[in-house]
């Protein structure tokens, strides 16, 4: 399909590009589109991969090119790592989401959250139920970051990043819980 | 150019295969064989391989050594219990595994180099021209252990192994090429001792594995066992057990296995005169189903961890494929069908399948295709062991290869002139509890008070699986490097436990990780403060400082007993970074700022 093709130019230019966006040929937005990263990536791979990368690159080079591809390909999946790049392109050092300790209110309600899922009945629909409760708070969450990056505050931002990281742990509790 | 053949070395049997004109075919002996028993004899005068070796087992029965990669990367002290049922002699050390045989102590490698060796001669026979290299395939639950043997095993045998392939990888890119269809495709390996499920995504001639699990001690072998148990019984307590016996009552088993997958009922007759052997019964298919039902449940529960680690749902599986020959057992069909909720595909033969792939790949690694390519992944988390035991992982298992990723890390104690970086392998959170790869040693650092060095770890692992680790202190540009090749053997609580345990151990873990955490944190912001104790003074209101000395006092106290409340604990912590946190604002320099906060990106 002519409106898929693509050639990543950083290839034949030399170095790899710092932004995954960038390795991809794609603007540093979010939300991605997915099947264009995935159909970008097989693309890539098939050039990149040592098993088909140029035989005139040294291996260092072909090692560190692939694995960055790789890593690239793997943030661009992650919806926070995704924004995570983001504000720190945005915000600069100024964002520093492991620095910032969220409200104590919060904290509260994540404490209480945690002694829950200790309490909670073993079953798989109270686990579904948890679990689902979760997931609409770390998307609101995402949502509210990618506004944040708009609005321009590091500091709110770097907090709403701190509360979806508390509800990941949140979330590896639970699934700890119920393996 | 020279040729590439694709090895499939099997617990039980063992293929080799190749592109006739791109069309991967398995190579068959003179007499027309495809498979090669995994058998080795050590007879008076000769070493006797696959069916003959087979043949003789009842004139050697001490000799003739099978299931041999059961064994692969194990010391004996891994495997003392597990292995009182095969009638070879072993001994070793827990660092160390030997085989009795031929008059020989042998190491597992020397007795799979002679099935390599033989597959080669059956291949350049079959072929009328020398083969010097291969892609040799195992389990994707090997470990690098595992993995190390099998490479010995073929340098011995004289074959240059290009790549180490993962069977359900294999598998798939048999099945992709046969069926030609894109998709999310589940693949259930069941082989003679080890179980591997894989879920890939099969798109435009790229087979990248999403996620694969599994179990290094679990195959067809321990279905025979079952049934060999049962024998026992039903013999009564007579019955001699010896090496003949339990030689002879395993080949039986496992030929009442592969009648018990086409009748419902099966005969059992067994006469064994001079071991007071006598058996005249009949077994029920639904008897034997009975019996291995809780392995059966193992598999499935790795196909439930696949299937979360794939981030794919249940629905989005289009197809299931079947590997091994265990999976010809009609009640693992029925496990597999129930599960994933849609009849597994078994168009090309289950014995086969890993070898063709195999030698498919060996075609594009020779240059041969240019359209398929396999992106596979680390099977178990890489990372390295931190203050108070604990594991921080640098790479996560299901990454995809090549992968390199790079943390930095800082020491805990006053003037260390070198740093240790212990390399581990496996999910759980404490060290105890992973497998270690090595150990690698930053020497020659200048005296640095505690938090300030900066020590920059790298892992990179190839496209071949193989970790390399690198770490430098940055501030003094001393490093250390190296390649993993570990030598010893695994522990049975290693790999084909541990992701079993450290889902059973997730909440122990995380909560045990967190004190160990919080302590050393604790520990991080006493010696800091200790350390601007005098110049805390003129910085503090009087009151400030009484109460930042009472907390410090208590939290010292919570140390010294040992404080195992994690609640109590945080509480403590929590004081004292917030009693210190307007402290460190005015006094600290970025580096040694790190050392009161500690490393809580690392802790996310």
């Amino acid at each position: 399909m002519c409106s898929n093709y693509w050639e990543p130019d950083w290839l034949a230019k030399g170095p790899i590009p710092k932004s995954p966006f960038q390795i991809f040929g794609l603007p540093s937005e979010y939300p991605v589109n997915r099947e264009l990263i995935e159909a970008r990536y097989r693309r890539l791979s098939m050039m990149v991969h040592p098993d088909f990368a140029d035989k005139n690159l040294d291996r260092e080079t072909v090692l560190k090119i692939s694995s960055e591809v790789n890593s690239a390909y793997r943030l661009l999946r992650s919806p926070i790592q995704t924004l995570l790049f983001l504000a720190s392109e945005v915000f600069g050092p100024q964002f520093n989401p492991a620095a910032t300790k969220p409200k104590p209110e919060f904290l509260m309600q994540m404490m209480e959250k945690m002694e829950e899922i200790e309490e909670m009945d073993p079953t798989t629909e109270a686990y579904l139920n948890f679990k689902k409760q979760i997931q609409e708070e770390q998307n609101s969450l995402l949502d509210k970051i990618q506004a944040g990056l708009h609005l321009v505050d590091a500091e709110s931002v770097s907090n709403l990043v701190a509360e979806f990281n508390y509800f990941e742990r949140l979330r590896l509790n639970l699934e700890g819980r119920f393996a | 150019m020279s040729v590439i053949v694709g090895i499939d070395l099997g617990t039980t049997n063992s293929l080799v295969s190749v592109c006739k004109d791109g069309v991967p075919v398995v190579l068959t002996d003179a007499d027309g064989n495809c498979m090669l028993p995994s058998v080795v004899t050590f007879a008076e005068d000769a070493v006797l391989v696959g069916h003959e070796a087979r043949r003789q087992f009842l004139k050697y029965p001490e000799q003739t050594i099978y299931s041999v990669k059961r064994l692969f990367g194990k010391s004996y002290s891994d495997l003392k219990d597990s292995v009182s049922h095969l009638p070879f002699q072993m001994t070793g050390d827990n660092s160390s595994l030997k085989i009795k045989a031929g008059g020989r102590e042998l190491q597992a490698f020397e007795i799979s180099s002679h099935v390599l060796a033989k597959l080669k001669a059956i291949a350049e026979s079959s072929l009328g021209q020398p083969v010097e290299k291969a892609v040799i395939t195992v389990p994707a639950w090997f470990d690098d252990a595992q993995r190390n043997e099998t490479r010995h095993a073929a340098r011995l045998a004289n074959l240059e192994v290009v790549r180490i392939l993962n069977e359900p990888t294999a598998a798939a890119l048999a099945y992709g090429l046969d069926t030609k269809k894109n998709g999310k495709i589940a693949v259930y390996d069941l082989g003679g001792g080890t179980f591997d499920v894989s879920i890939l995504d099969l798109c435009d001639g790229v087979f990248q594995v999403l996620s694969t699990s599994g179990d290094t001690f679990l195959g067809g072998d321990d279905m025979d066992q079952v049934l060999v148990d049962w024998i026992i019984q039903k013999a009564g307590p007579d019955v001699i057990l010896d090496a003949e016996s339990r030689i002879a009552m395993k080949f039986a088993a496992e030929q009442l296995k592969i009648r018990l997958t086409e009748k419902e009922e099966v005969e059992v007759k067994l006469h064994f005169p001079a071991k007071n052997l006598n058996l005249d019964t009949v077994i029920m298919r639904s008897e034997f189903e009975d019996l291995i039902k809780p392995l059966i449940k193992r598999t499935i529960k790795s196909c439930q961890t696949a299937l979360k680690d794939s981030g794919l749902e249940l629905s989005e599986i289009t197809s299931v494929v079947l590997v091994g020959g265990a999976t010809r057992v009609p009640a693992i069909r029925k496990a597999v069908k129930e599960y994933f909720e849609k009849t597994p595909f078994t168009g090309i033969n289950p014995d086969e399948v890993v070898a063709l792939g195999a030698s498919v790949q060996a075609l594009v690694l020779s240059g041969g295709r240019r359209d398929v390519l396999l992106l596979d992944v680390i099977p178990l988390s890489l990372g390295i062991e931190t203050l108070g035991g604990a594991v921080t992982k640098i790479l996560l298992r299901n990454t995809t290869i090549p992968v390199s990723a790079t943390e930095e890390f800082t020491t805990s104690v006053d003037n260390q002139t070198a740093i240790t970086v212990h390399v581990l392998q496996g999910e759980r959170e404490l060290v105890e509890d992973c497998r270690s790869l090595i150990r690698l040693k930053v020497k020659n650092l200048p005296p640095m008070p505690a938090g300030l060095p900066r020590l920059q770890v790298s892992f990179t692992v190839d496209e071949n699986g193989v970790l390399s680790v690198k770490a430098m202190e940055t501030r003094s540009s001393q490093s250390a490097s190296v390649e993993v090749f570990p030598s010893i053997g695994l522990s049975l609580d290693a790999v084909d436990k541990i992701v079993e345990e450290s889902i059973d151990h997730a909440m122990d873990d995380f909560d045990v990780r967190m004190l160990v955490e919080l302590r050393n944190k604790a520990e991080r912001i006493i010696v800091a403060t200790d350390r601007v104790w005098v110049k805390a003074q003129s910085l503090m209101s009087n009151k400030d400082i009484h109460e930042l000395e009472t907390a410090l006092n208590e939290t010292k106290m919570a140390l010294k007993r040992g404080e195992k409340d994690k609640e109590k604990m945080q509480n403590l912590v929590d004081r004292l970074g917030d009693l210190t946190r307007p402290l460190a604002d005015k006094i600290f320099t970025s580096a040694t700022e790190d050392v009161l906060v500690g490393k809580s990106v690392a802790e996310i």
